[in-house]
Order: C-alpha cells, then sequence, then structure tokens
C-alpha cells in the first residue's frame, strides 16, 4: 500500500507538488506567526522586567491599545511640574529622570516600539532606562563632563542595535558586526548621525540581547532631546524609584492625587497593560493560526476527494481482490500523511527565511524546533482528520465497479 | 442439474450455489437478471459460462465471487454462506480463496508489472522479499519474465491479461473467476490466454470462465449456457450447442 501510494504521489506530479507547496506555506505561516507571537510575548516581559520598581507618569488623556500608551511619545508634561513630582521625599532622585521620548522611525510590527526611538534622560541616569544594560562597543554611558573641547563636539548619543542599524544609512562611517543573520552594518562608535536636524556623534551600542525597547533606543541627554524635539519647557514621562520598595504604592497615589493631569503607571499596571496588549495580538495571530490550519486541512480534503473520485475503478478493483477496508483507508490516510510530511519539510525551512527576512538579527535565537514540530504536529493531524472524509469514501466504493466494463 | 448434485465419488464443491436469484428493481419494473439456478464448482472444473448479453452471466460471477448480494437462495465459497458473513469477512474470502480475472484488465497503471501482482500478496500480509520472489515467479510462469517492470501502457493488451492473470494467481486461489478475459483482445491473443487458463487448469487450478465467444467457451470441461437469466449444462463438444445456445 506504500508503494501504492507513493506511486500515487509520483504519478500525478504538477498535483502532488502543488498540494505540498500549499500545505508548506501554510506550516511556514503557522510557524511564523508562532514565533512572532512569541517573540513579541518575550519581549514585552522584558521590558515589563526592565522596569520592576520603577513609575511610569505620563500625561493623561493617551491612547495606547489598551488605554496606556507605551512608549509614551504624544505625552507632554510641563518641566515645573515634572521637577515638582522629582521633589517629593519619597522619590530616590538618584534612579528618577525625566524622559522624552519621540519615534524616529516606524514600528518595525504591531506593538513594537518605533525602530529608532529617541530617549532623552538626564545626564548622569542613564541606567534609569539602561537598568544595567552594557555595551557591545563604546560606553553605554554619556561623559560626566563638560570643558572647552567638549563645546566644538557633537552630543553623545547610545544606541541600541537595532537603532545603530537604523542609522547606519546616514551615519558618518559604520562598522560590521557579526549576527546570526549574517553580518550587519551598524553606525560606527565616534560617527555622527542627524537626529531631527540636530548632529550627535555615537558614543556607544548597547548590547543586543535586551528587549525591543532598548534595541532601539537613540539614548541621547535630555537637554539635546529637548533642543531637537523643540520642547525645552516640557517632557513626554518620568521613570520614578522610589526609595523604598513600600514606597511604590503610596507615592503613586500622591503624584495622581495631587497632579490630577498626570498618570502614574506602576510595574504591576504595566505588565497588565502588556497582558491585555497581548491578549488583543494573540487573538489575530490565532485566527491566521487557524486559518491556516483550517487551509492546509481543507486542501488535504479537497486533494483527496478529488482523488478518490478519480480513481473509484481502482479501489473497486482493490475491494474486487480482497482488499480489506482497512487497506483503503490506509492507503488515502498514507498519500495525505506523504503530503503533510513533504509539505512540511518544504514549510519549515521557508518560515526560517521569511523570520530572517522579516525580524532581521531580531530572529536571532528565535528559531525553536518545539514551534516547528508543533506545527508540523498539529496542522498534519488535522489534515490527517479531514483525510478521514474521503478515506470513508474510498471504502465504501463498491467492488462491483471493478466489473464493469464501459 | 439436479437439486442436490454432490454425490459420494465426487470431491466437495468449492463453491456451491443453491436457487440463487437476482432481482433489480427499476421503479416499478422487476428484472429477472437470475431466475433461481443451482450447480456446484468442484475443484479441478474448468467452467465456462456463455450467453449473449444481458443474458446474467456476469451477474453469476458477481455472486460467485461475492460482489454482489443475492436477492434469493445462497453461495457458499468453501462451506461458508454469503448470507452468513459480512462486507469485510466476504473480502477476506476474495482474497485468500477466489481470483478475479477482469475484461478490462483492471491493472493499476502508475504500478509494474511486478507490482501489480505483488499488491494481492501485500494485501493478504506476505513479507515484502517473499511477495517479490513469488510475483518474479509468477509473471515468470505467464511468459512475462521480460516485462517485470514494464507499466500496463507499455504492454499490449495480451500481455496485460496476463499480469491480470499472475495477479489473480497470487495468493493461490481455490478458483479463478474470469470475466470475458479474452473480450478486449483480438482473437489470436485471446486463443493465447484460454490457453494459458487451460494450462494452469490442467495444472489444477479451478477455472469459471465467462464468455459470449463460444469457440473459447467450447475449451472449458464444462460449458454452462445462459440466456435469460436461465442456466443449462450442455456438452461442450456438442456440435448443436452454438445454434441452441447462443442465438
Amino acid at each position: 500500500m506504500l508503494t501504492l501510494a507513493l506511486q500515487q504521489l509520483l504519478t500525478k506530479k504538477l498535483r502532488s507538488v502543488l498540494t505540498v507547496l500549499g500545505f508548506g506555506v501554510c506550516v511556514n505561516l503557522y510557524i511564523v506567526v508562532t514565533t512572532v507571537m512569541r517573540f513579541i510575548t518575550d519581549d514585552l516581559d522584558l521590558q515589563v522586567q526592565r522596569f520592576t520598581g520603577v513609575l511610569f507618569v505620563q500625561s493623561r488623556g493617551l491612547t495606547g491599545l489598551s488605554g496606556i500608551e507605551w512608549p509614551p511619545i504624544s505625552s507632554t508634561i510641563a518641566i515645573e511640574e515634572a521637577d515638582t513630582v522629582l521633589r517629593y521625599p519619597a522619590v530616590d532622585l538618584s534612579r528618577s529622570s525625566k524622559v522624552s521620548f519621540a519615534a524616529l522611525a516606524p514600528p518595525p510590527y504591531p506593538t513594537a516600539p518605533p525602530e529608532a526611538l529617541l530617549v532623552g534622560i538626564e545626564a548622569g541616569k542613564e541606567d534609569v532606562f539602561l537598568n544595567g544594560a552594557s555595551a557591545i562597543a563604546g560606553q553605554p554611558h554619556f561623559p560626566t563632563h563638560s570643558n572647552g573641547t567638549d563645546a566644538v563636539s557633537a552630543p553623545p548619543a547610545i544606541l541600541g542595535v537595532l537603532a545603530a542599524r537604523h542609522f547606519a544609512r546616514i551615519a558618518t562611517s559604520t562598522m560590521e558586526v557579526p549576527s546570526p543573520v549574517g553580518p550587519i552594518a551598524l553606525a560606527a562608535i565616534g560617527s555622527r548621525i542627524s537626529v531631527r536636524g540636530g548632529e550627535f556623534e555615537v558614543l556607544g551600542i548597547i548590547e543586543p540581547e535586551t528587549n525591543q525597547l532598548l534595541r532601539s533606543a537613540v539614548l541621547v541627554p535630555l537637554e539635546e532631546a529637548q533642543c531637537v524635539l523643540q520642547t525645552p519647557q516640557s517632557v513626554t514621562a518620568m521613570l520614578i524609584s522610589p526609595k523604598r520598595a513600600s514606597d511604590i504604592d503610596p507615592l503613586q497615589q500622591t503624584i495622581e492625587a495631587e497632579h490630577a493631569e498626570l498618570m502614574v503607571i506602576s510595574d504591576r499596571q504595566l505588565a497588565e497593560n502588556a497582558r491585555q496588549l497581548l491578549d488583543r495580538v494573540n487573538q489575530l495571530f490565532d485566527v491566521v493560526r487557524w486559518t491556516s490550519v483550517s487551509v492546509a486541512a481543507l486542501l488535504i480534503a479537497i486533494v483527496m476527494f478529488v482523488s478518490v473520485l478519480e480513481r473509484t475503478r481502482e479501489l473497486g478493483t482493490l475491494r474486487a481482490i480482497g482488499a480489506p477496508r482497512r487497506s483503503l483507508l490506509s492507503l488515502i490516510l498514507t498519500e495525505s500523511a506523504g503530503f503533510a510530511a513533504a509539505g512540511s519539510i518544504v514549510g519549515v525551512p521557508m518560515s526560517r527565511i521569511v523570520i530572517r527576512q522579516a525580524l532581521g538579527p531580531d530572529a536571532a535565537g528565535l528559531r525553536s524546533r518545539q514551534i516547528e514540530w508543533g506545527a508540523a504536529g498539529i496542522l498534519s493531524l488535522c489534515s490527517m482528520l479531514a483525510a478521514l472524509m474521503p478515506a470513508w469514501r474510498a471504502v465504501q466504493v463498491d467492488p462491483i465497479i471493478a466489473l464493469r466494463y464501459e | 442439474m439436479s437439486d442436490d448434485p454432490t454425490s459420494a465419488d465426487e470431491p466437495p464443491a468449492l463453491i456451491s450455489v443453491r436457487n440463487l436469484e437476482r432481482i433489480y428493481r427499476l421503479g416499478e419494473q422487476t428484472i429477472h437478471a437470475l431466475r433461481p439456478l443451482t450447480l456446484d464448482i468442484r475443484s479441478g472444473d474448468f467452467i465456462a459460462i456463455a450467453g449473449p448479453s444481458g443474458s446474467g452471466k456476469s451477474t453469476l460471477l458477481q455472486l460467485l465471487g461475492l460482489v454482489d448480494s443475492p436477492s434469493g437462495g445462497d453461495v457458499q465459497v468453501r462451506g461458508r454462506s454469503a448470507r452468513d458473513i459480512g462486507r469485510e469477512q466476504r473480502a477476506a474470502l476474495r482474497l485468500h480463496t477466489l481470483g478475479f480475472v477482469f475484461q478490462a484488465f483492471n491493472l493499476l497503471q502508475m504500478l509494474t508489472a511486478r507490482q501489480n501482482v505483488e499488491i494481492a500478496l501485500a494485501l493478504a500480509g506476505i513479507p515484502r522479499r517473499r511477495r517479490r520472489q513469488r510475483a518474479e515467479r509468477l509473471l515468470t510462469s505467464v511468459g512475462l519474465a521480460a516485462r517485470l517492470h514494464h507499466r500496463p501502457l507499455q504492454l499490449s493488451g495480451g500481455e496485460r491479461q496476463r499480469v491480470a492473470i499472475a495477479r489473480a494467481l497470487a495468493n493461490d486461489p481455490d478458483v479463478i473467476l474470469a470475466d470475458e478475459p479474452t473480450g478486449n483482445l483480438d482473437l489470436q491473443t485471446g486463443r493465447e490466454i484460454v490457453s494459458l487458463l487451460e494450462d494452469l487448469n490442467r495444472a489444477g487450478q479451478t477455472i469459471v470462465m465467462v464468455t459470449h465467444n463460444l469457440e473459447m467457451a467450447r475449451r472449458a470441461s464444462r460449458l454452462f449456457l445462459m440466456r435469460d437469466g436461465e442456466i443449462r449444462e450442455v456438452d461442450p463438444s456438442d456440435a448443436d450447442v452454438q445454434t441452441s445456445g447462443l442465438r
């Protein structure tokens, strides 16, 4: 029966190739969507973890996907008001900072921060945002002093890997760094980049094993950010760390009570916001995933139905010479399994290429055998279930058909 | 033919038919494709069933081969009544006890001659190596040693029917049921196929052949003529058969 099944697949070459390709595309789609889902989930988790114990302050009335804009690009807080908040006794000033966010490039995918995100932060407080992230080149901190020579230098910028890649196109010099998807060009240390008309000197590149927010960051001193954004009297947000962990809730309540126009977001709310965001995005992704499963199952069912209809006489002959039902059932299911196996063999490498192309350096470490095997398994199983209908039709073929002569 | 054709000195019947009847109903019209008939097929028989188109001979073969169910009466294969067994048991009987040869050969086009024979052995659960050896031996015995790896479309009509005969013989059946085995062949090739069936019969194989060709039918050891669903046995050497039978 295996020989017969294989010969059938080989005989109808074009049909087999198209079916395998169709199934492969479905496997590919399932893997890509699942991988992106996992990537986004992990990344948002990392973003939230990075800000554990930190309060995010932004202006009210912003509309993110779930009520909180993340990162708060369109928020506006007056400098005086921000300074008032920072003067609260419970605030650990050394670990708190006013921040200005601005999008410099569109996000690479929904829920992602902009590919290049301007982050103006008070000099000396870079770690409030970086939270211990190190640099793969240069340094992750702004110079601590200013002198006569600095006056003629461009202000410093510390770039995440995505931002460094984004600015490689306009940087005065570039450097190549190895990555799992091959060498990539980044803005070189010491090179000059232009941000919203202002010129900055690249001081460091942040390690890539962080989250998407850090990977896309263009970290510059707050005053320089305000200058290029032309918002000298305002910032977009504040990152506030309380002196003691137990101060976090009272501090949040105090700020919100005394500053009605400000919204204070704790790490728990940030996590909840991320969860809500993920739920909505995952609902959409689930639709795509189950559509791919349905299409694969329908494809196999239709192809096998046509095959059974075409081979009625052959199946009747097999029944006439004594083939038991289970043999015909296994014949049809073996053919379906052949399509599913070949389709998976095509779809898995296809998905690796697509993920690489879509996510670039972010694709590093995303390949998951578990997802690949899972996708191939789920789609194959559903397709085999769908093939039961034509298989049942096959076992119903009357052997008398074999004895009819037209 | 008597109601009980078994006598003490005859071997037991391989296939025993008692008052077998087949009626088709088309709306209000009733067609008696087969009127009640009784016959026994014994080991070593070479039976030809001849008759004009529509006489009921193919219907009889379908009932003998357990691919159709009678409207009345019974068919017993090796003592097992077709009435008492289900579709799967009938299929098992066809696989192990009966061998079919079809008018249109019914070979699987995508398989080679050897694979076509092997498929019947595979259905019977014969291991790959043994079925390969047996398929080659059978094809050699029907004169197709040089055609093992040819597909049906690469074979002549006579060669295809030889492959079909080899397939029918694959599981060493008690009876070969041949439905118009020469119907798709030219006269000379048809004669060669019947000669092959004669050789098999001489080697002990029981054969039931349905044909509308009286010349071929007369080469059988027992000849039955059918007309309007009724059957009667005649002497194959009887010169009057032609005028009395197929007219």
